[in-house]
């Protein structure tokens, strides 16, 4: 396993001496430590993902939701595919059989559970337990699948966390949390991002993760005081005229979603580097909360058609705002040829369906 | 030939080449560095690439056997050498679909099936599956539902009651006649305070009705209460209580399978389509209960009348309430709505 890596960096070392550099086209090389800002492209259209949307839709109807699969991939394509830096574009690798081999072993579960929890509850508490302590492993596999067929410039992403890692921050962690009144919430929330980034990984280079504990509690006690506000108002425009407080309590839920999402995206990205490249991400809340706004209403007015427009302004928004601050060149990323994804698992992984990143 | 540009990645580090593909007509594929002109990867065919399907106008991937890559935005050429050397017979599926995914009347012709799908689903497919799950619940799932639904509800709305026992002694004994009727859904009666939901009763698909304080203060005979009894009872018997609930499950299913997103986002948006249709649900559960207690209380003597006094007297109620003090109760009339047309099938 060890000795293919040696290789890899000769290979990197050959190719530096066969391209001369800066001749051409290719950018002008950037001395190390120099930084330079490089942004995320989208170029995903509502319109086109509406066409690609109602044929995934129509088409799973029209199969039993065989071709759901095929769909998820498809989706994930388009997203990824239509994500660029530095004009390299994303790629979305999983094999659709595998994700339909999991999500007929989640159903047939889910059937099992249900017959067997009716014929004689303690079976179905039984195996809700079984659930829970199965919970850390199917985060992993389910992380370590999404990474693994998620790639860019011919690199795959890949994930290495621990199920025992992953049974603190997201069984153990959470329970400690509870017993404490939730005082422990922001420490559990931290301790799962920096799980999750610091486990993924970019070819053989790890992600790194800067945020500590104080950040966390930062976000959740500055959205306390806009929350007692936002409280305050809307019950004392509840005491002034009730359908008012309908309204500002809207406004108040709009905001609070809004609040939280940016300042946790901002906060989760801009404490995430791979290498010596640091992501920066800065979306506003005003902007954000307008943007969740309009695809509300447009959603309601459209009884729900609306949704694949809505989803590619947000993916949009999102990456607008997203940078990456690249310090020399992003050519140097060394492929971990031996890192397989064991197939077990795999099948279940689906079932979670995290996405990290984009 | 057939010649485009892209870039070259070999899969073993992520360095970027530009490079040119060169495509001949005999099949040969080769692909070279434009900075340097060096070869990069020659192969006798093109059939020796796995090429990535189309989707709308995202990047083209090559793939090559030493596990190198070749990333195009010309859709276009690469579209011509698949069917040039793949030929329309190894146009595959997914090739086809891109066909499919873009052209609108295609597209049209899926929306407008996707409309009727939802149509008849929400209208007819919904509503016969719930009932079919109801309909084979064990008994011990009625029974936890019941009482689960009774607790959140004595812990939330309601009160004990404060009638008096002689009260309920007396009702409870002018009831053992409907509720004989009914043994085999094991039908019981509690009484409880209402305060914010007013006059008001409820059934619990473990045959629990209850019956408000207010809505006994507001009757004028025993017999109204009846009425209202056997309305309750007919939702027990057919079992509105555990359709309602795989009802609207199976709504919330169906449309998160058409969305595919879990975010709390969604869940915003589609809140109005999924009240609306749960309301219309709700008044077709009230149709069927009323005619439920329509065929009970003619058969058993006891004039229908009683219910429509009953109902007029609470919506009397709920007007003085809502002209004194601008409106408290969300009365029994907002999930019973007593449209003129029903109270005419009581009269």
């Amino acid at each position: 396993m060890t000795s293919e890596t040696p290789n890899a960096a000769n290979e990197v070392a050959d190719q530096g001496e066969e391209t001369p550099p800066g001749k051409g086209v290719s950018p002008l090389p950037v001395a190390a430590g120099e930084r330079s800002s490089v942004p995320f492209q989208f170029s995903g259209s509502g319109s086109e993902y509406f066409r690609i949307w109602i044929v995934n839709v129509v088409l799973s109807i029209v199969t039993l939701g065989i071709y759901s699969a095929w769909a998820k991939v498809r989706k994930k394509q388009y997203f990824y595919g239509s994500t660029r830096i530095q004009e390299a574009g994303f790629e979305y690798l999983a094999d659709p059989i595998k994700i339909l081999k999991g999500r007929l072993i989640v159903v047939s579960l889910f059937i099992l559970y249900s017959v067997l929890s009716g014929l004689a509850p303690i079976v179905g508490t039984i195996l809700s337990l079984a659930f829970v302590a199965g919970l850390p492993w199917l985060v992993v596999r389910s992380l370590a699948f999404n990474a693994h067929n998620s790639a860019v410039r011919n690199i795959r992403f890949g994930f290495q966390g621990k199920v025992s890692e992953a049974a603190k921050v997201y069984v153990l962690w959470p329970l400690a949390a509870t017993l404490t009144l939730g005082l422990l919430f922001p420490y559990v929330y931290f301790r799962q991002k920096k799980f999750v980034v610091e486990n993924t990984c970019y070819g053989t280079t790890r992600f790194t993760f800067s945020a500590t504990p104080g950040d966390y509690y930062g976000v959740f006690l500055s959205a306390l005081i806009p929350m007692i506000l936002g409280v305050a108002v809307v019950v004392g425009s509840g005491f002034l005229a009730p359908p008012l407080a309908v309204f500002t309590a809207v406004v108040l839920y709009l905001y609070l979603f809004a609040f939280y999402s940016v300042k946790s995206t901002n906060l989760l990205f801009n404490a995430m580097a791979l290498a010596s490249h640091r992501l920066e991400s800065d979306l506003k809340i005003k902007d954000y909360m307008i943007l969740v706004l309009t695809n509300t209403l447009a959603m309601v007015l459209t009884l729900g058609l609306f949704h694949p427009w809505a989803k590619v302004r947000t993916t949009r928004y999102k990456l607008n705002h997203l940078f990456l601050s690249v310090s020399g060149d992003l050519e140097t990323f060394v492929a971990d040829e031996q890192r397989q994804v064991s197939a077990l698992g795999d099948e279940m992984s689906d079932f979670m369906d995290f996405d990290f990143g984009i | 030939m057939i010649v485009f540009t892209g870039t070259w990645y070999d899969g073993k580090t992520s360095a970027k080449v530009v490079a040119e593909c060169r495509v001949y007509d005999s099949g040969g594929i080769c692909v070279e560095g434009i900075e340097d002109g060096k070869t990069l990867v020659s192969l006798p065919h093109f059939n020796d690439v796995k090429v990535s399907s189309r989707l709308a106008d995202t990047p083209r991937y090559m793939y090559f056997p030493g596990g190198e890559k070749f990333e195009t935005g010309e859709n276009d050429a690469v579209d011509r050498l698949v069917a040039v050397f793949r030929g329309p017979s190894r146009l595959n599926f997914l090739h086809r679909l891109h066909r499919i995914e873009s052209r609108w009347s295609y597209v049209l012709l899926a929306l407008a099936a996707l409309l009727v799908f939802l149509f008849f689903s929400v209208t007819f497919g919904i509503p016969v599956i719930s009932s079919a799950i109801a309909f084979r619940l064990p008994p011990s799932a009625l029974r936890l539902a019941g009482q689960q639904a009774l607790r959140i509800m004595d812990q939330s709305l309601l009160h004990p009651s404060e009638l008096d026992s002689n009260t309920q002694k007396r009702l409870l004994e002018h009831f053992q006649p409907i509720l004989r009727n009914h043994t085999s859904y094991y039908p019981t009666v509690l009484f409880r305070k209402g305060d914010q939901v007013g006059p008001n009763a409820f059934a619990l698909p473990n045959g629990m009705i209850v019956l408000t304080d207010e809505m006994v203060g507001l009757s004028e005979q025993d017999d109204e209460l009846v009425a209202v009894l056997a309305h309750e009872l007919g939702h027990v018997v057919h079992r509105h209580g555990m359709r309602r609930l795989v009802q609207d499950s199976l709504l919330g299913f169906t449309l998160l399978a058409l969305t595919g997103d879990v975010s709390g986002s969604s869940e915003l948006f589609l809140g109005l389509p999924v009240m609306l249709t749960e309301l219309a649900y709700s008044r077709e559960f009230e149709r069927e209960a009323d005619h439920y207690a329509l065929a009970y209380l003619r058969s058993h003597d006891i004039p229908p009348r009683h219910f429509a006094a009953l109902m007029e007297r609470i919506d009397a109620e709920m007007t003085k309430i809502w002209h004194t003090t601008g409106g408290k109760w969300p009365s029994y009339l907002s999930t019973h709505p007593m449209t003129e047309e029903r109270i005419k099938e009581f009269e």
